[in-house]
């Protein structure tokens, strides 16, 4: 059994460069062009480490007294560990083409304050290059999932890198690039109502990249949380961070007593009262949520602590019904 | 360390997880690994530390969907370990496929949706050393996993993956969460839930009073803004109460 195997050109056995990644090699000595078949690597890229652990421990504590979280955060906190991982993502670089046809509807009011509504037709191509990320490894509570930047200097993969490993099938992660491709050309044309389209992806790179990120542990109130901060762009990408009973009441304060007060324009009839009912409903929606869930905040790709159809079951358990 | 030798040279070189090809440094020569008939021991080592544990705990425990106090559990036993799965790569019609199978039987919660979790994978050999935490033996055998198998075989491993089992009392009933050893993540099968209701009484008589004073304000301006004023001070007020308290 033979773990290993030399690679040489099958034409004058001289040793052949190749890059991992590559499906064609070239023998530097007779110019022979040799196909690479089998098990296909994956071209490897890694990104540099532009954030020094100073610059991440001060995003992180101008992180801390941001948005709706506890109040006295900045001043509790205290970071207990911080360290640099390169985490694995599945580049697919390709071009999006599509056709996509159908109609928006456009209203008129004329003069005499008719409303008139007309279909607009609209036919689009759309051709656009698209980079899709995913993370190549299970995402754990790290909450990253895409990457929201590109740009920064590569460099070479060294072993002595702090690497997550890739453990998912890089053809999966095709796949879904392909089905985000299409979404995204329908999603270029802007038509409202499609009536035919016919989405193309041409693939043009697949890459495995390793992207620098500091993982930032901290501890508030004896409880342990977390938050990570881009290498390159020094951006907190995710995190948990303890929130405030005080702007959990001012939200359910406030978002009830409007919501409720434009709801019951229902008063006035029409299609104007049914419009303030809908618009009332969902803002005591959106601030119940923020008074139920935010003693927590979460930010980044980590699963909300509901979703609306766990919600509305909840509520009625809650309640003693069962569904 | 595995050390692996240059087919051509016979200069040794280390192997790392996830390599695929690698240069030789003496002769140049591109040497490609071949997995598909062997199985790798990797291992993720911890990087959460023992000492974080109470605090990992509290802060899943209080989260909005645990029942209230249950931060205040007291932890019965804290066990670390490294727990086995099998991870095979398979090549299915042309498609890398990946499986990730249980070596070991277990009730654990989290451990049955299987999946690894991410780390920085090491090579398991005796220069490993597990410090404190035990290495759970698999008691299932690959053997069983490859017959049934679709696809022709790329790579296999036994992947040890770190975590604490802990187990905690909430009034006077034990329950158990476990933590990935690595990111923190926290799983369980059942913990004791709070309940939505107070949140929904203040919000909801907040609303209702709010959308009375409105529908009232037009013929009755005085009433219907005092209605609206009453709905706020209960929200704000009954708000910070239950959010403190429930």
């Amino acid at each position: 059994m033979k773990l290993t195997v030399g690679l040489n050109c099958p034409s004058c056995g001289g040793r052949i460069e190749l890059e991992e990644g590559s499906k064609i090699a070239v023998c530097p000595f007779c110019h022979t062009v040799t196909r690479v078949e089998g098990d296909e690597g994956v071209k490897t890229l890694a990104y540099r480490m532009k954030i020094d652990e100073k610059l991440a421990y001060r995003v992180a504590y101008s992180w801390f007294e941001r948005g709706f979280k506890a109040r006295d955060l900045k001043k509790v906190a205290k970071i207990v560990e911080m360290y640099p991982v390169y985490l694995p993502f599945w580049r697919y670089s390709a071009r999006g083409m599509g056709i996509v046809l159908g109609y928006n509807v456009v209203e008129h009011i004329d003069s005499n304050g008719n409303v008139y509504r007309e279909k607009k037709p609209k036919e689009e191509v759309i051709i656009k290059d698209y980079d899709w990320t995913l993370l190549a490894c299970d995402a754990g509570d790290i909450g990253v999932l895409h990457l929201r930047n590109l740009e920064g200097e590569i460099i070479p993969l060294s072993e002595d890198l702090p690497i997550y490993e890739a453990t998912k099938s890089k053809d999966d992660a095709k796949d879904e690039a392909e089905i985000a491709i299409k979404r995204w050309v329908l999603r270029e044309a802007h038509i409202e109502s499609i009536t035919f389209s016919k989405a193309f992806v041409i693939p043009r790179d697949f890459s495995l990249i390793y992207y620098p990120f500091w993982i930032i542990r901290y501890d508030y109130k004896g409880k342990m949380y977390f938050l990570t901060v881009d290498g390159v762009t020094g951006r907190v990408i995710s995190g948990r961070a303890p929130g405030d009973p005080l702007w959990q009441s001012l939200a359910i304060g406030a978002g009830a007593t409007i919501g409720g007060a434009i709801a019951g324009g229902i008063v006035l009839g029409g299609r104007v009262g049914i419009l303030a009912l809908i618009i009332g409903i969902l803002i005591f929606g959106a601030s119940y949520m923020f008074f139920r869930y935010g003693s927590e905040i979460v930010e980044g790709d980590i699963p909300k602590p509901y979703s609306s159809r766990k919600f509305t079951k909840d509520i009625l358990k809650d309640f003693g019904v069962r569904i | 360390m595995v050390e692996m030798k240059c087919p051509k040279c016979g200069a040794p070189f280390e192997y790392e997880p996830g390599m695929k090809f690698k240069k030789c440094e003496f002769c140049g020569t591109m040497i490609y690994i071949d997995k598909s008939r062997v199985m790798f021991y990797y291992i993720i080592p911890f990087t959460i530390k023992d000492s974080d544990i109470p605090a990992l705990f509290r802060r899943w425990a209080s989260g909005p969907k645990m029942a209230k106090g249950l931060e205040n559990s007291r932890i019965l036993s804290v066990r670390k370990m490294y727990f086995p799965v099998y991870r095979f790569v398979r090549d299915l019609n042309g498609r890398e496929a990946v499986f990730v199978k249980p070596a070991k039987t277990t009730l654990l919660p989290g451990l049955s949706n299987l999946k690894i979790p991410p780390g920085n994978m090491q090579l398991f050999d005796a220069n490993f050393n597990p410090g404190n935490a035990k290495v759970i033996q698999p008691d299932l055998s690959m053997d069983t996993y490859l017959k049934t198998l679709q696809g022709t075989p790329k790579e296999q491993a036994l992947v040890f993956f770190p975590l604490y089992e802990v187990r905690y009392e909430f009034q006077g009933k034990p329950h158990v969460v476990v933590i990935d050893g690595s990111s923190g993540e926290a799983f369980s099968a059942y913990y004791p839930p709070r309940s939505s209701a107070p949140y929904i009484v203040v919000a909801g008589a907040s609303f209702g009073l709010a959308f009375i004073g409105s529908a009232l304000a037009l013929k009755v301006t005085a009433i219907g803004a005092a209605l609206i004023g009453a709905a706020f001070l209960i929200g704000i007020l009954g708000g910070f109460v239950v959010a403190k308290k429930f």
